[in-house]
């Protein structure tokens, strides 16, 4: 078989096993799948009826063996109820009390509060046995009374201590003796059955009554005359004792409503003298401890009612409309008593009561006075016996009252029906009783007044006390054995975690915390100082270059000396012939147009103010062509400044505009492999290779030298890489900016550049081998060394600061 | 009376130029002004040389009016223009891929040729000959500054190589270091870098100083010419 997983904890159990091993949850639901007929109730439907002999396999263990033993024992009962040749007690005096005795022997029966409160006893704590049967008489019965139970709730037995339900039957759920019904054949319940019982045997039986018979638990009710074996052992019993006490007590029995009257006197009498010779094993032991007591302090403190039964009944007043009140299977005994008293009719005269008594004893006592109690004859002069559901005796007067009068939840049913018959009748009101606190077992009898509601589909009307639905009544209740009957375990939801590994985290914590925390910018001063420090130093050198510019100073003489590169460059130029082809290349950006035009100016004036050759233009920048242009035809912004234009160059005569040269290195590349083919046009798409500048040229290695004028290394580079092989013995001459010239100087060093230069300061040497002629090197002089020398000194004075301040923070840290 | 374009050109220069000149202050309205007429003039400019001297007469206009064989030797070049245009879609881009590598690929082995024998050769040739006593006897120099020059390239040139050497060893101390005679030359190397980016600074400077000065007399000759009548 395989294991089977606990539908409450999951755990695995062996299938041998009807109960968990770890939360003795059942294993094996009892309920099947809710599915067909088993399906749950909908809001607003009724419930069907069903067989409860169908129900028992899903009843609890406990109450199955209940039921067995309920069976059993009423089956023995029956069968020696049939052997028993004790009178029957008066069957019109039904005793009421005789499940008292039946509590008695329960011994984990609770007195109830009432009667501690009088007694002054505490009432004893519950006993956990097993059910005895005496108790189940209510619950057990014919299948079909499961179904009356269904209908009607009044009449479904209870235990002696559990709390009626609350909720009113329906309707249809009262017996039909307490509705005003007829009784139909059919219709059984357990108090109908044995009212029947002894409303059946009153009529045939002279002897008085002897206590009922406990009905059996599953005795079926099979007609209107319940035999001895129904009625309950305590019944049965009282019924016993009572017999015992009348042959002790010769009381003369009051004529009331309920036939054979004294054998209510004569049960008492026999309670009374059994009491302390015979214990029956049936009574709860606080019945059998306080027996002997109870007797004595009966026999000095009779209940006014049993004292009251002793006396001769009072004229008998006929039960009004009795034949108007239809009770059906109702004794007759009760019909007698209905119209003419209620237990709970308020008493005109209530018999003063003893101190400790109840108000219902008090109730009771009125009575006494009165008419004849209904339950009068039962207990006329029993006032020796000790009613079965009080420790202490019951003051007589109250107790006959109790035995004699109907109770309330009887008049309820009788008086609702014929209201009218009740009210004309001549119940004397000095016998009503005040309602009273009711025992549990009466209370158990009790319908429900409140009505059912239709749209109430559950059946079962358990008050639930605890969990989120107590109060609550109507809930659905849990399969058996589905409930937890261990408590869950508690697991803490705190993290379990050791010192080491808090510490871990708070460190996690902190570098986390350090990632995103923003760190204080302290440097706000500090970039408000640098920015008065630029406005400062550009002030100064604008200032100084615009007075010096405007003011055309001559302090500063130009250089001395003409370096290698120079005179080199110089002397390249010189060596070009008359009216030939140079190839000038424009590599430099606009920005930069001021300085290179300032350092090539003088190399151009030195070499056309000789030479006088047809110069090419051409450039790998799309503004090169432009460039070429303004510097061939600009005259510079300086007074006595010699100037390209000076020379009167004329486009397509003195000179040629190839423009852009498209592709890069390869675009050079190309040019010198075919510089026809790679720039066919001019700047005005004009055919340049039929040009007189370019007349008779068409390869590179055809011009006499070769300029480019640059400002970067990387052009430089690249025309003297691409033309390297293409350009022969053409010399190359560079006139690069100052930022460049460190770069190209080692072209200069492999001999593969003729000359050089760079900047102002090579053009101011170069001006100097131009005689008389000056240019714009001359005007810039003062201002570029002015400007150099100032920032000379202002680099040197930063470094100085800096180093002070190196050296003071160097000290602090030293000294800290 | 007639405005001369030299004055139009004279004032738009010294506007333009005082605008540059206002970042002294911040980034502001009037600079950005300035770089913006800069840039889309320049871009204007361009797409105009580009057309002019590019695509029209060595694309379209021997395409339209050329002979059959300048028409035929367009094709490639046509296709490959076409198919870098492509290159514009995402979709379509890859199909541009043939061309461009096409240019790369051209553009790789003519700068590697050039650098080669335009660089690289030259240049070791000419650091060899940096102690030639002939050369330098051609020259006209000294032999002894011949010999310093060249004792200063060749230590230039192999302690700037190996202060880039990064190979170094764990010592037993735990620190990370070279050998001591690569860290020795590392650092002569250092001085020999610090200096020549001083000198690339100074150039630069140079170039940048010589530009402001031509803007300021370009400014002060442009206003004593408006006062001139």
């Amino acid at each position: 078989m395989p294991d089977i997983a606990c539908p409450v904890c999951g755990e695995i159990n062996s299938s041998e096993h009807e109960f968990c091993q770890h939360c003795q949850s059942r294993l094996n639901p009892l309920t099947g799948s809710l599915k067909g007929a088993d399906a749950p109730i909908q809001p607003g439907q009724f419930p069907t009826k069903k067989n409860t002999a169908e129900l028992e396999p899903i009843l609890p263990q406990w109450l199955r063996d209940a039921r067995d033993n309920a069976r059993k024992s009423a089956e023995e009962q029956a069968s020696e109820a049939a052997q028993k040749t004790q009178p029957q007690p008066n069957a019109s005096t039904p005793d009421l009390l005789a499940g008292l005795q039946l509590q008695g022997a329960d011994d984990e029966e609770e007195t109830p509060d009432w009667l501690a409160t009088i007694t002054g006893v505490k009432p004893k704590s519950k006993k956990v046995e097993a059910e005895p049967t005496e108790v189940h008489w209510v619950e057990l019965g014919k299948p079909d009374d499961v179904i009356q139970k269904e209908e009607a709730p009044a009449s479904r037995g209870i235990t002696a201590t559990q709390l009626p339900s609350r909720d009113a039957p329906d309707e249809g759920g009262l017996p039909s003796w307490l509705a005003g019904t007829p009784v139909e054949d059919g219709e059984t319940d357990e108090l109908t059955a044995w009212l029947r019982q002894a409303d059946t045997r009153e009529q045939p039986r002279a002897n008085p009554p002897a206590p009922k018979a406990e009905p059996a638990p599953d005795a079926p009710e099979a007609g209107p005359v319940p035999s001895e074996a129904v009625l309950p052992d305590w019944l049965k019993q009282m019924q016993a004792d009572q017999s015992a006490a009348q042959a002790l007590q010769e009381t003369p029995k009051e004529q009331s409503p309920l036939a054979d009257a004294s054998s209510d006197d004569d049960w008492l009498k026999s309670l009374q003298q059994q009491s302390t010779a015979q214990v029956s094993p049936e009574m709860p032991a606080w019945l059998k401890g306080d027996a002997a007591s109870l007797l004595k302090e009966s026999e000095a403190e009779v209940p006014a009612w049993l004292k009251s039964s002793a006396a001769p009944p009072p004229a008998e007043e006929e039960p009004p409309a009795q034949e108007q009140f239809d009770l059906g299977d109702v004794p007759d005994w009760l019909k007698a008593a209905a119209p003419q008293s209620s237990v709970y009719e308020e008493a005109a005269s209530p018999a003063p009561a003893a101190p400790e008594t109840p108000e219902w004893l008090l109730s009771f006592q009125s009575h006494e006075s009165g008419s004849t109690p209904a339950f009068a004859a039962e207990s006329p002069g029993e006032t020796a016996q000790v009613p079965a559901f009080t420790e202490e005796s019951v003051p007589a007067a109250n107790a006959d009252n109790l035995f004699t009068e109907l109770p309330d939840w009887l008049n309820a049913g009788v008086r609702e029906p014929e209201a009218p018959s009740f009210a004309a009748s001549a119940a004397p009101k000095e016998e009503a009783i005040s309602p009273g606190e009711l025992p549990s077992w009466v209370q158990a009898m009790r319908p429900v007044e409140t009505p059912m509601t239709p749209s109430s589909a559950s059946s079962d009307q358990t008050l639930e006390t605890r969990g989120a639905l107590a109060g609550l009544q109507g809930v659905l209740p849990a399969a058996p054995g589905m409930e937890p009957l261990s408590k869950p375990k508690a697991y803490s939801i705190k993290l379990q975690a050791s010192e080491e590994q808090r510490a871990h985290a708070a460190l996690l914590e902190q570098i986390l915390a350090a990632e995103t925390a923003p760190e204080p910018i302290a440097s706000i001063p500090f970039l408000i100082v640098q920015r008065s420090l630029r406005w400062l130093l550009a002030g100064l050198l604008l200032l100084v270059l615009f007075a010096v510019l405007f003011l055309r100073t001559g302090l500063f003489t130009l250089p001395a000396g003409e370096s290698n590169s120079i005179k080199d460059a110089r002397i390249t130029t010189e060596g070009i012939p008359e009216k030939a082809p140079v190839l000038v290349v424009f590599d430099y950006e606009p920005a930069l147009a001021g300085e290179m035009e300032a350092a090539a100016a003088p190399l151009f004036d030195h070499m056309i103010l000789l030479k006088h050759p047809n110069l090419t233009f051409i450039s790998t920048s799309p503004t090169g062509g432009l460039l070429a242009e303004r510097f061939i035809s600009r005259r510079f912004d300086c007074i006595q400044c010699v100037s390209p234009a000076d020379f009167n160059y004329e486009s397509n005569i003195s000179y040629v505009n190839l423009g852009y040269l498209a592709g890069g290195l390869t675009g050079v590349r190309a040019f010198a492999e075919n510089p026809s083919t790679a720039a066919p046009v001019d700047i005005n798409r004009a055919n340049a290779w039929g040009s007189a500048p370019l007349q008779g040229v068409s390869s590179l290695s055809q011009f006499a030298a070769i300029l480019v004028i640059t400002d970067n290394a990387e052009s430089a580079r690249t025309w003297i890489e691409q033309t390297e092989a293409k350009r022969g013995s053409v010399p190359v001459v560079m006139i690069s900016s100052a930022q460049a010239a460190p770069m190209i100087q080692p072209y200069y060093d492999s001999q593969q550049v003729k000359g050089i230069v760079s900047g102002l300061h090579g053009a101011a040497i170069f001006e100097q081998s131009n005689p008389g002629r000056t240019g714009l090197a001359r005007a810039y002089w003062d201002a570029y060394s002015i400007g150099m020398l100032l920032a000379a000194a202002l680099v040197a004075v930063g470094g100085i600061w800096n180093l002070a301040l190196g050296i003071r923070e160097r000290k602090t840290a030293e000294g800290k | 009376m007639t405005i001369s374009p030299d004055l139009v050109t004279g004032a738009l220069s010294l506007i333009i130029t005082l605008f540059i000149f206002s970042y002294l202050i911040g980034d502001n309205v009037l600079f950005r002004v300035a770089t913006y007429i800069f840039v889309g003039v320049s871009a204007g400019f361009i797409a105009g040389v580009a057309w002019w001297q590019v695509l029209w007469p060595k694309l379209i206009q021997p395409l339209i009016f050329g002979s059959i064989i300048d028409q035929a030797l367009l094709a490639l070049p046509l296709l490959g223009t076409a198919l870098i245009l492509v290159k514009i879609s995402p979709r379509l881009a890859k199909m541009g891929s043939p061309a461009m590598a096409y240019l790369v690929g051209a553009g790789a082995a003519v700068a590697i040729g050039g650098a080669l024998t335009g660089t690289l050769l030259p240049q070791m040739a000419a650091t060899i000959n940096a102690f030639d006593i002939q050369a330098a006897t051609i020259r006209n120099m000294n032999l002894l500054t011949v010999m310093f020059n060249g004792a200063v390239i060749l230590l230039g040139t192999v302690s700037s190589l190996a202060y880039f050497h990064f190979g170094a060893y764990v010592r037993p101390d735990g620190t990370v270091r070279r050998i001591l005679p690569i860290e020795l030359l590392a650092w002569i190397g250092r001085v020999f870098i610090a200096i020549t980016l001083g000198v690339i600074f100074a150039g630069v400077y140079a170039a940048a100083l010589t530009a402001l000065i031509e803007r300021i007399s370009s400014i002060i000759y442009f206003i004593g010419t408006l006062q001139l009548p």
